[in-house]
């Protein structure tokens, strides 16, 4: 259904380019909870902006496609993009970021986006997403939002999103920020979504929630696409060295295998370095990865791989 | 000797109790993890340690010394002793002078022998000079929490408050920072690590006691690992449960949580009795009308009154 | 960029230091030769008098240096001691502080101003510089007490008094560079604003009236002589416009590179 094609982007800066994305070609299966994971500067808030249509103004797109049905939304008009925001593909946004006006109530605010996108007012609908997220609508249609907790806040955002019947939820680290109990039964809700046929994308670094959600993982490092696999496969048997490193830098809660970070820092993505993105910081890197940016090949795109 | 002592101590903070009779003493190289939810109190305890928050009951000892005793005033020996890490390692720096300039100042103000180059290797920055030179805002979280930490360090104190130090940092780079705590611990400084993050709790505090929690009391608290392997408060069940495994197959397993009621009490007025009854599976009728007080159960405190009667009173959760 | 500023701005200075030494001012009306064109005797023409427009410009380069200066120093000055004071000390001396900004915020400055200069005589451009900053430092000394307010609660200004870094290192090396910025830019505004506000009290008759002040002669070139209307009359109405204008701009440049130097983040790079 969503399809990007070898997709780059700059951000303009003084002075320099930020090369942000480089070349990204990822599929994103219709009724499957397709998972993009990366740290901080791997370009999966860019990628976000980019099927949105909200890219900030000093993004320059330098190639690719991004195809929604066979349509590419790169360059459509900002009627077309508007159109689609919301009502085939709608967002939800990490909690901190204030996606509520502070001075509706969120009761107005679901209504409000009904007529905003030339919908009749729909309170029935209103009520059962608001159920459906576990939140009682008697208390909730009437509040502010700085009357409703965090994670109560977030869990009316995903009812907003779903007021127009999107044909595809993105969520943009849903649950970040949020506490544990909180995080448990958003992802339960989200489960529940996704069952009754929802595509969805999760952006996110929390391996939790892929683990909890993804049917497919995307992994981004540094604006590139190094891995791609079902949600099992990147857990059990990562391929590329840095979704090994990343899979095992994370503490288990019950104890278990020692586990170890990653040593180095992200590249400068002002001069991408010539060869694969990872190599300065690969455990198992030689001298061909320093020249040679390794295609994605049996879905990894690595040297090294398949062994 | 006990470095930080806190005796029956309560703070209000505006219309909350945000800490309600905590007792807890530090003792010297030791790590301690606090872990809970928001609103738990887990950063109140924090500044009360550091002596930033005067208690409405209760007491602060810095060795053995009551800090808001009247007259009293803390010598810069005393106050040198704990220092602190704060999670936004951004406001933590002044956004206008190098890291340089921010380890040198109090080298310079205490008269301090030290090298901020020497400093800056030992935290892991290298080439010193590099960094030295940085502001803040060209450094990463990572970066800057390692300058904290070294800044925290450099004053010899013997006692750090590290309050969510690696949660902005990302997930790879976490480790590192941690073992460098725990380097730093080796060195002769105690750390009381604050976090909601059991993984990280269990890697950091491993040897050590945590604390659990909740609406401003500690409800759990024990050996990590026992804690973790062996909860016995419904409340950290709870928190357990509602962990998903790193594995997708185990991690989608239906698994409804242990709890009656997802939200967290107002913390302006808690539920009388045990501040947990009414979201607890096996509460009963006591719960709502005794407080439980830490009582010890297989080496671990749990404040509850059916600590290891659990699975008899076995209520299904609602 | 910013050396043209300061290069600008030593200009002018020099100008002001040593023009009126060089240049003579005649006072002497010459109707005869009212908005004269640019000639070798009068480099930028006449003014509706006939007097040489160049020569007012220089002359008066001194007075509005001077008092946009000091205006601009008197006003930051009282502004800082006030608001810095009143956010550090807090409570008595904050409340007493902060009603006497109340005051002069409140009485009406042009009413003030002429009871001030009725009792002080105004002779000097720096003691007009402040007289007029009387109007300007209650606003900023409001905003700067807010401002150390809120940083007060900054993480790093709470490490630096657990690290016991005493109060003198806190305000001038912690917090002031961090005003800065906030600083130099209310500087720039307050003596642009002093210009303008020179030839209304001029215009009162609270003070000497100086021809050659750019302001005054600005108001008489636009209001008073029918120079917006001739066209002979363009370069008197030009002249301290673009005098003023190019002044402005310097001390932008100026204030730009002071907030670089104490904010290097500002810094390209």
């Amino acid at each position: 259904m969503l399809s990007i094609r070898n997709l780059s982007i700059d951000y303009q800066l003084p002075g320099a380019a930020l090369s942000v994305l480089r070349d990204v070609s990822l599929d994103f299966p219709i009724g499957q909870v397709t998972a993009m994971i990366g740290e901080s500067g791997s370009g999966k808030t860019t990628l976000t902006g980019a099927i949105l249509g909200l890219l900030a103004s000093n993004a320059r797109v330098r190639g690719g496609q991004l195809l929604w049905k066979e349509e590419n939304l790169l360059g459509q008009s900002p009627e077309r993009l508007r159109k689609f925001r919301w009502r085939e593909a709608s967002v939800v946004f990490q909690a901190a970021q204030g996606a509520w006006n502070p001075t509706l109530t969120i009761g107005q605010q679901m209504l409000d986006t009904c007529v905003d996108h030339g919908f009749p007012q729909h309170q029935a609908k209103r009520e059962e997403l608001l159920r459906k997220v576990r939140l009682s609508p008697e208390r909730v249609i009437q509040s502010y939002p700085h009357q409703l907790s965090g994670g109560m806040r977030q869990r009316a955002l995903i009812a907003l999103s779903l007021m127009l019947d999107p044909e595809l939820l993105i969520l943009d680290e849903p649950t970040t920020a949020l506490d544990l109990i909180t995080q448990s039964y958003i992802f339960d809700i989200l489960a529940e979504i996704h069952q009754e046929g929802l595509t969805m994308i999760l952006v996110t670094h929390d391996l939790a929630a892929v683990a909890r959600l993804a049917d497919r993982v995307a992994v981004l490092y540094a604006g590139t696409v190094v891995e791609v696999g079902t949600a099992q496969q990147i857990f059990e048997q990562p391929q590329h060295p840095y979704t090994q490193v990343l899979v095992r830098s994370c503490p288990d809660v019950h104890g278990g295998d020692v586990v170890r970070g990653a040593e180095g820092l992200p590249p400068d993505l002002r001069q991408r370095p010539p060869g694969c993105i990872f190599a300065s910081r690969c455990p198992e890197v030689m001298e061909k990865c320093r020249t040679e940016v390794p295609a994605l090949v049996n879905d990894v795109a690595c040297w090294r791989r398949p062994v | 000797m006990k470095l930080v002592e806190l005796r029956q101590t309560s703070v209000q903070l505006g219309k909350v109790k945000a800490l309600r009779e905590i007792n807890l003493a530090l003792e010297e190289n030791e790590i301690v993890t606090v872990v809970g939810e928001s609103g738990c109190g887990k950063s109140t305890l924090g500044r009360a340690v550091l002596g930033l928050l005067k208690p409405s009951e209760g007491q602060v000892f810095y060795q053995g010394q009551d800090v808001f005793a009247p007259g009293f005033r803390m010598s810069d020996a005393l106050r040198l002793s704990v220092q602190v890490v704060h999670q936004d390692s951004y406001a933590s720096l002044n956004p206008v002078r190098t890291v340089g300039q921010q380890l040198a100042a109090p080298l310079r103000q205490h008269k301090l022998p030290g090298n901020v180059h020497e400093i800056l290797t030992q935290v892991g920055l290298t080439p010193a000079e590099y960094f030295a030179a940085k502001l803040p805002f060209q450094l990463s979280g990572g970066q800057r929490q390692r300058v904290s930490l070294a800044r925290a360090a450099l004053l010899r104190p013997r006692l750090i408050v590290a309050d969510e130090p690696v949660s902005g940092v990302d997930a790879t780079l976490r480790l590192a920072i941690l073992d460098l705590i725990r380097r730093l611990n080796g060195e002769g400084i105690a750390f009381l690590y604050i976090t909601h993050d059991l993984a990280t709790a269990r890697y950091l505090g491993r040897g050590g006691r945590m604390l659990v929690m909740y609406l401003g009391q500690v409800i759990e608290t024990g050996p990590v690992e026992e804690l973790l392997d062996n909860p016995l408060h419904p409340y950290l069940q709870a928190l357990l449960a509602a962990l998903p495994p790193l594995d997708p197959r185990r991690a989608r397993e239906a698994r409804p949580l242990p709890l009656r009621s997802l939200d967290m009490p107002d913390a302006t007025n808690p539920p009388g009795g045990c501040s947990f009854h009414p979201r607890c599976p096996y509460a009963q009728a006591r719960c709502a009308q005794e407080s439980p007080s830490l009582r010890e159960f297989g080496g671990q405190l749990v404040a509850c009154h059916f600590t290891g009667e659990l699975s008899d009173l076995a209520n299904p959760p609602a | 960029m910013k050396r043209i500023g300061w290069a600008v701005l030593l200009a002018f200075i020099l100008v002001a230091l040593f023009g009126p030494g060089l240049i003579p001012l005649d006072g002497t009306p010459h109707y005869e030769e009212r908005f004269a064109p640019m000639s070798w005797n009068h480099w930028l023409g006449t003014d509706y008098a006939g007097r040489d427009v160049w020569a007012q410009l220089v002359h008066g380069s001194r007075d509005i240096l001077l008092i946009a200066f000091s205006t601009g120093a008197f006003a930051v000055l009282i502004a800082l001691l006030v608001g810095v004071t009143s956010a550090l000390a807090g409570g008595a001396v904050d409340a007493l502080l902060v009603g006497c900004v109340d005051v002069f915020l409140t009485v009406p400055s042009f009413p003030l101003m002429a009871i001030l200069s009725a009792l002080f005589r105004v002779g000097d451009p720096i003691t007009f510089g402040l007289l007029l900053a009387l109007w300007s430092w209650p606003g900023l000394a409001r905003s700067l007490r807010a401002q150390v307010q809120s940083m007060q609660h900054r993480e790093f200004i709470e490490v630096a008094r657990l690290m016991r870094m005493g109060n003198w290192h806190i305000l001038w090396r912690e917090i002031f560079p961090n005003l800065v910025p906030y600083l130099s830019l209310n500087f720039i505004m307050i003596a642009r604003n002093a210009i303008t506000a020179s030839v209304g009290i001029m215009m009162l008759g609270l003070v000497p009236l100086r021809v050659e002040n750019w302001g005054m002669m600005l108001n008489l070139a636009a209001f008073q002589s029918g120079a917006l209307f001739l066209p002979q009359g363009k370069l008197y109405l030009l002249a301290p416009l673009t005098a003023i204008i190019a002044f402005q701009y310097s001390l932008i440049l100026v204030a730009a590179s002071i907030e670089e130097h104490f904010d290097p983040r500002l810094q390209r790079g």
